[in-house]
């Protein structure tokens, strides 16, 4: 409650009475984010050491994106989100350029191109346009509405935009954010209404689409192949699971304490951003990872409440979307780390190091809040009237 | 509910979505139950292993001391060369000049070089000579760390008995292996933690365990006692042109053994020089027939069940008779003499007579009361516990040739502890070598209290009828000026381990006996594996027990019987019984 104070000040006066955000939601964001710098601290500082010669290095840097991010947060939370359906042709502008621009002034890292660099700042578009892709649906269904559920008048339009973005991502390759926007594809357009037997028939599209990819790039194949028999491999490849599994399991109910754990001594590969959670697992025990887990439970069912709330599609979209941008990798993570998933590079939001990723999830977390001030004011059994319904008819 | 949702009541599909998604949390968590309770156990375990190193601090090994506190084994600091794969600069040319010095291919020295690791053993406990050598080339990350190796002063005399230890000064065989424990101490060290590279990062807090000091080991064995046997041994072997042999010394009242010779002897500082079958303790690992020796039991056996008295009248056929439907010879053929002299002059007809009143049940049972068929419990590994077959088993020959030592397998040990029952009023001692009380480790090895096997009156009658043997029977050779000697000479074929027959050549030539006869302070076995010529145990092994017999009693100072001429031919043998 501490860490929230200082925050409910300022929300009331830049809530001026009028409408007043979700404290729960503002909550949950800031201990995921203390978490995360607490881990990040502990998980990278013996790396940071090694690579940097500064055990603070990434510490520091995370600092920075989350001061920014909270900035933006709050800059943002002064703007009117609908303000994005006005921008969404130049916003689309932007995010299909980037995407161009990554394919081809992109920094190559180990054989793919996701990180644009300008000047001594980097960023991967890609995170970007997972918020653009949930920003562009929560425009279209409110655009179309009922005729969402016909083909060609309704899904054909926004499957050609939205499968150009994931062609462009798919090519860098990042098949794990290709994958994400696929999925939050199908289950918002299933939300705004679309056909079910039209979204059974895009999934049934997607099977050749993953098995041209195993057969791309081999290494997914082998990811695939380890996750189904890990005995069937060479100990290196099964090695990470395995690490993960130590550090989860030597964790324990209480954890070997913060600070205390050995895993991130380098037998955990990237111990501060994609195995983050095992490294709680291992110092904070089961305690901790289940507090990671009710933290994210409870912001999946606070927007889907918020959602619920709202009454025009545009936010309701905004919201669930929002919300599943954030819960949805999470839960892959977490899937990877306790061995239930194949390996795949996807970060803990909030809590994983990593600039971008951290960006655009406050950005989402921004959106969600924002769009919770928007819920009609309820009070002892009275049900307030609709409040906006802009779009709702367009 | 597929279609047409209304764009204001989308409330089942936001709850659809959260539960599919809650669902999943809830296989997380059940997976995170079962990795960080369930099998917590394993996982840490397995983080423990490889988080985990502990540099171990040098402990000493206990010293191993015979009885007057000369030290039989004892540690020196010998160089052993190790390699930081990093620092060196050219593997393969430091591999040639090296392996010509260590006596090893280039080859294995590159595959020890290009291993993971910052330390690597190159060569252990090398010699000073090839150690200046190496010193000589410099090269560079090939170093040299001090370690304690074991050294045994007394060379091969004390071999058999104390054993060795592996490159890690762990006990492998003899005294060194069966009080390993107490030699080596506990293994200090620090527990450190490591990385994934393998590098120690800090110490775990203050996990220090500090090493406790490697026990000292004193034996009952006596350096000058096991000089006089293994010489006299070794004359007796050449003597004879035999293979091997074996010398037992013991203080037949106490079990304490004060020598153990095995002939050829073992050098435990030079290991690789030497055949497994060339280390093993055979006074105690291998067994025998023991011919005539065993006629001890026989004789005793049937005195204590009064079967028979020591001057009752025994036919001894003239050497030749049948029993069980096979013919039994004596070497000298006797007719009517005393059962003194059946013994005295090991006639098998007269003792196997006497045997068939005993009977096989009651043979049996004096023989394991002696302490055959099973282990003595001495104080040292591998000890064989013979072979004697359950009465059941018996032939209808069996009878007739155990109770002259055939069809029975015994060791040294168990030879000579049967003996000492005569010398020790009747009760059966365990052998032991290690002085118990000198290190103040009583609990170590409980010596249990001898059993009564046969009463005074029998043991008076023995030891006359043994003293006897050494007077004018068999044993005259085992006689020591000044002392009366009881005993008893065997003379064993060999069963040829191919066939399965008794050899032509191979004998068992011993003698087993206690001096001075009336108040015991020696029990000798001596046992000649395979003399050539001559070989009866008269011939080959008495010299020898006499020989050691005067040398040490010379040595312990134990004063001759003044009643007991210098000759080695007496009239008058026995106090109780006169010839």
């Amino acid at each position: 409650m501490k860490n929230i104070h200082p925050i409910k000040k300022e929300t009331r006066k830049e809530g001026s009475g009028v409408a007043r955000g979700d404290r729960v939601v503002l909550f949950i964001l800031l201990s995921l984010c203390l978490l995360g710098l607490i881990m990040v601290y502990s998980a990278s500082s013996a790396l940071a050491w090694k690579n940097y010669a500064d055990s603070t290095y990434f510490l520091k840097r995370q600092l920075l994106w989350t001061l920014i991010g909270i900035a933006a947060f709050f800059f943002m939370a002064q703007t009117d989100y609908h303000q994005f359906r006005e921008g969404i042709i130049p916003i689309s502008g932007i995010i299909f350029t980037l995407l161009c621009c990554v394919y081809f002034f992109g920094v190559d890292v180990n054989g793919a191109r996701r990180w644009m660099r300008i000047g001594p700042i980097s960023f991967q578009p890609s995170e970007f346009a997972k918020l653009f892709t949930v920003i562009y649906l929560a425009h279209y269904i409110a655009k179309k509405g009922d005729h969402l559920a016909k083909f060609f008048r309704g899904l054909w339009p926004v499957l050609l935009i939205l499968g150009m973005l994931s062609f462009l991502i798919w090519m860098e390759p990042d098949l794990g954010t290709t994958l994400t926007i696929a999925i939050m594809t199908v289950i918002l357009l299933f939300i705004g209404g679309a056909s079910l037997r039209h979204l059974a028939w895009l999934s049934a599209l997607a099977v050749p689409f993953v098995t041209y990819s195993l057969i791309r790039f081999p290494y997914m194949l082998q990811r695939v192949k380890t996750y189904i028999n890990p005995l069937s491999d060479p100990p290196a490849k099964s090695f990470q699971i395995n690490q993960s599994y130590i550090a989860l399991g030597s964790g324990g109910t209480f954890g070997v304490g913060l600070g205390e754990g050995q895993q991130k001594l380098f037998f955990l590969p990237q111990p501060h951003t994609d195995f983050i959670f095992s490294v709680i697992g291992e110092e904070l025990g089961f305690i901790g990872t289940f507090c990671v887990i009710v933290l994210f439970l409870s912001l999946l069912w606070k927007g889907a409440r918020i959602a619920q709330g709202i009454e025009e599609p545009f936010g309701q979209i905004l919201a669930i979307g929002t919300t599943l941008l954030i819960v949805m990798p999470a839960l892959m993570n977490m899937g990877v780390v306790t061995g239930l998933l194949p390996t795949k590079g996807l970060s803990l939001a909030f809590i994983s190091y990593g600039g971008s990723s951290l960006l655009m999830n406050w950005a989402a977390a921004e959106i969600l809040y924002r769009v919770s001030k928007d819920i009609p004011v309820r009070r002892s059994g009275k049900k307030a009237k609709i409040l906006h319904i802009e779009g709702a008819d367009s | 509910m597929s279609k047409g949702p209304t764009p204001f009541s989308r409330s089942a599909q936001f709850f659809l979505v959260a539960s599919v998604l809650t669902v999943g949390f809830l296989f997380v968590l059940i997976r995170l139950a079962v990795i960080q309770w369930l099998q917590h156990g394993k996982w840490d375990h397995l983080a423990k292993a490889q988080h985990e190193r502990t540099i171990p601090a040098d402990v000493e090994r206990g010293t191993i001391y015979d009885r007057n506190g000369r030290i039989l084994a004892i540690n020196v600091e010998v160089p052993s060369l190790f390699a930081i794969s990093d620092k060196i600069k050219n593997p393969a040319k430091t591999a040639k000049q090296l392996a010509p010095l260590l006596n090893v291919t280039p080859r294995s020295l590159i595959e020890k070089f290009n291993r993971e690791k910052d330390f690597v053993w190159i060569a252990r406990k090398i010699e000073q000579t090839r150690l200046i050598a190496v010193e000589k080339l410099q090269l560079p990350g090939i170093e040299v760390l001090m370690e304690s190796k074991r050294f045994y002063p007394k060379r091969a005399l004390f071999g058999h008995i104390i054993g060795f230890v592996g490159i890690d000064n762990n006990g492998l065989e003899g005294v060194e292996h069966k009080y390993d424990d107490l030699l080596k101490g506990k293994k200090g060290g620090v527990v450190v933690v490591r990385d994934a590279y393998g590098r120690s990062i800090y110490p775990k807090g203050f996990n220090y365990i500090p090493p406790s000091q490697g026990g000292d080991v004193t034996l009952t064995l006596d350096e000058t006692i096991q000089y006089i046997s293994a010489r006299a041994l070794q004359h007796g072997v050449e003597q004879s042109g035999a293979k091997a042999g074996t010398v037992l010394v013991m203080n037949p009242t106490n079990g304490a053994i004060l020598s153990m010779a095995v002939y050829p002897p073992f050098n435990p500082n030079k290991i690789g020089l030497y055949q497994p079958s060339e280390w093993r303790n055979k006074a105690i690992t291998d067994m025998y027939e023991p011919g005539s020796t065993f006629k001890i039991v026989t004789a005793a056996a049937a005195l204590e069940e009064k079967l028979v008295s020591p001057e009752e009248v025994i036919d001894c056929e003239n050497g030749v008779y049948a029993i069980a439907g096979t013919m039994i010879h004596d070497h000298t053929p006797m007719g009517k003499v005393p059962f003194y002299d059946v013994i005295a002059k090991s006639s098998n007809i007269g003792t196997i007579k006497v045997a068939t009143r005993l009977g096989a049940e009651k043979l049996s049972e004096y023989a394991r009361s002696f302490g055959f068929g099973t282990r003595r419990g001495i104080d040292l590994t591998g000890e064989s516990p013979g072979l004697l077959h359950n009465v059941d088993a018996w032939s209808s020959r069996s009878l007739a040739s155990i109770a002259i030592g055939q069809e029975i397998g015994v060791t040294a040990l168990q030879m000579i502890s049967a003996a000492a029952v005569i010398a020790n009023n009747g009760v059966l001692v365990t052998p032991h070598v290690i002085d118990n009380h000198s290190i103040g480790r009583g609990d170590l090895a409980p010596t249990p209290v001898g059993e009564k096997v046969i009463s005074d009156r029998t043991v008076k009658e023995m030891t006359a009828i043994l003293e006897r043997v050494v007077v004018m029977g068999t044993g005259r050779k085992a006689a020591i000026p000044g002392f009366v000697v009881a005993g008893k000479t065997g003379t064993a074929q060999k069963i040829d381990p191919v066939t399965g027959v008794y050899s032509k050549n191979g004998y068992v030539s011993s003698f087993v006996g206690f001096v001075p006869a009336n108040k015991p302070v020696l029990s000798i076995l001596v046992m000649i594996d395979e003399a050539a010529g001559e070989r009866t145990g008269g011939e080959v092994a008495a010299p020898v027990f006499s020989a050691i017999g005067r040398e040490v009693l010379r040595y312990l100072k134990i004063p001759p019987d003044s009643s007991v001429g210098v000759s080695t031919v007496t009239t008058s043998p026995s106090r109780e019984k006169g010839a």
